[in-house]
């Protein structure tokens, strides 16, 4: 009696089968489709800026004079990097720094470019002077430190009336949003 | 459906379900990693980008590729990288400077074509807006003088913004 009961209950439950096979096809193709159109190396960008020679005089001397503002230059060589930090008003560097071209050296580089944008949250601009000898991955390095901020650091908010580049995150701005390459027309 | 029922006429049916719950986890997590937004690069077989921890991602531009043996110019140009060549035996030199000629000519084609297409655009009433900026990709190896011959080149054809392409470091 109770063998019957089973065998009843079974041929209930197999009656109700869904034929998952269609569906299993479609999510062959399905996978196959996602997998060949996946992107698996994310690539990322480092915007920067080349001068432009241009014809128009620049501000006069004692508009300088009057309102200076800060100036950071860092020349990268094969081993080194060398931070400096001048004004528009005077050539005369104040701060100089000389790291060797490492994660750790760049670090410090950034802590002291930090430092200026938390005293002058409108200062925005870093001008690098590369040596010819320096590879592409060595100068990747020095720009992601003016660039992108490590950890601990927290981004400093650019003014309210600040007009800050597109394709930049204002919630997340990077620590500078305007990088030169100082020595591209002429020679080192 | 559960496995083999010896005497039974679904004898030798398989057991599905399994396979179409890991199918299901796997489309979902391919969904939810899958971009349409995003530009897919296409990265050059002999061209091995630096990593870096930048979180910007690569937006759509024209491209100029720089590997050990050449310098390609929007998928179609392609300068070689050899002594041989008399633009490159220049940009090789250490105190060579200005620009590479046919890599001048070449953006100074493509500048042309993307004013045209920005003037068309605007006549259409569709954007003003005019593309200067391209993207570099260059071999994580390569000397900042061939570098900056490429970048002296672009400029004098008046393209003075650049997108340096790099590995992000969280995928590598």
């Amino acid at each position: 009696m109770s063998g019957f009961k089973l065998k009843k209950r079974k041929q209930v439950s197999s009656a109700f089968d869904i034929n998952v096979t269609p569906m299993l096809d479609l999510f062959s193709v399905l996978i196959i489709f996602l997998l060949a159109t996946a992107v698996f190396s994310a690539t990322g960008e480092l915007r920067i800026e080349v001068p432009f020679l241009s014809s128009k005089p620049p501000p006069p001397q004692k508009e300088l004079d009057k309102n200076p503002e800060k100036t950071v230059n860092i020349t990268v060589d094969e081993k080194t990097v060398v931070y400096q930090q001048a004004t528009t008003a005077s050539s005369v560097v104040q701060d100089k720094l000389e790291v060797p071209l490492t994660e750790e050296g760049v670090d410090k580089i950034q802590a002291k470019i930090y430092d200026i944008r938390k005293q002058d949250p409108k200062f925005d601009k870093v001008t690098i002077f590369t040596q010819a000898e320096v590879k592409y991955e060595d100068l990747v390095l020095v720009l992601e430190a003016v660039r992108e901020l490590r950890p601990p650091r927290t981004p400093i908010p650019f003014p309210e009336d600040y007009k800050m580049p597109s394709g930049f995150d204002p919630e997340n701005p990077p620590l500078v949003t305007k990088v030169v390459l100082g020595n591209v027309i002429f020679a080192d | 459906m559960a496995g083999a029922d010896i005497g039974g006429k679904d004898s030798f049916s398989l057991n599905l379900y399994p396979m179409l719950d890991v199918f299901s986890i796997l489309i979902v997590f391919l969904l939810m990693n899958f971009s349409v937004s995003g530009e897919s690069t296409e990265v050059s077989d002999n061209l091995e980008l630096p990593i870096s921890s930048i979180k910007l991602s690569l937006d759509s531009a024209a491209t100029v590729a720089i590997t050990k043996s050449e310098i390609v110019i929007q998928g179609g140009v392609s300068i070689p990288l050899t002594p041989n060549s008399a633009d490159v035996v220049e940009s090789f030199k250490k105190d060579g400077q200005g620009a590479i000629r046919s890599a001048y000519d070449e953006f100074k084609k493509l500048r042309d074509n993307n004013q045209t297409l920005a003037n068309r655009q605007k006549h259409l009433g569709l954007s003003k807006k005019e593309n200067s900026t391209l993207t570099m990709q260059a071999d994580k190896v390569i000397p900042y003088r061939i570098i900056k011959r490429v970048l002296a080149s672009a400029q004098q054809a008046e393209f003075i913004s650049w997108k340096f392409a790099v590995q992000k470091k969280d995928i590598d």
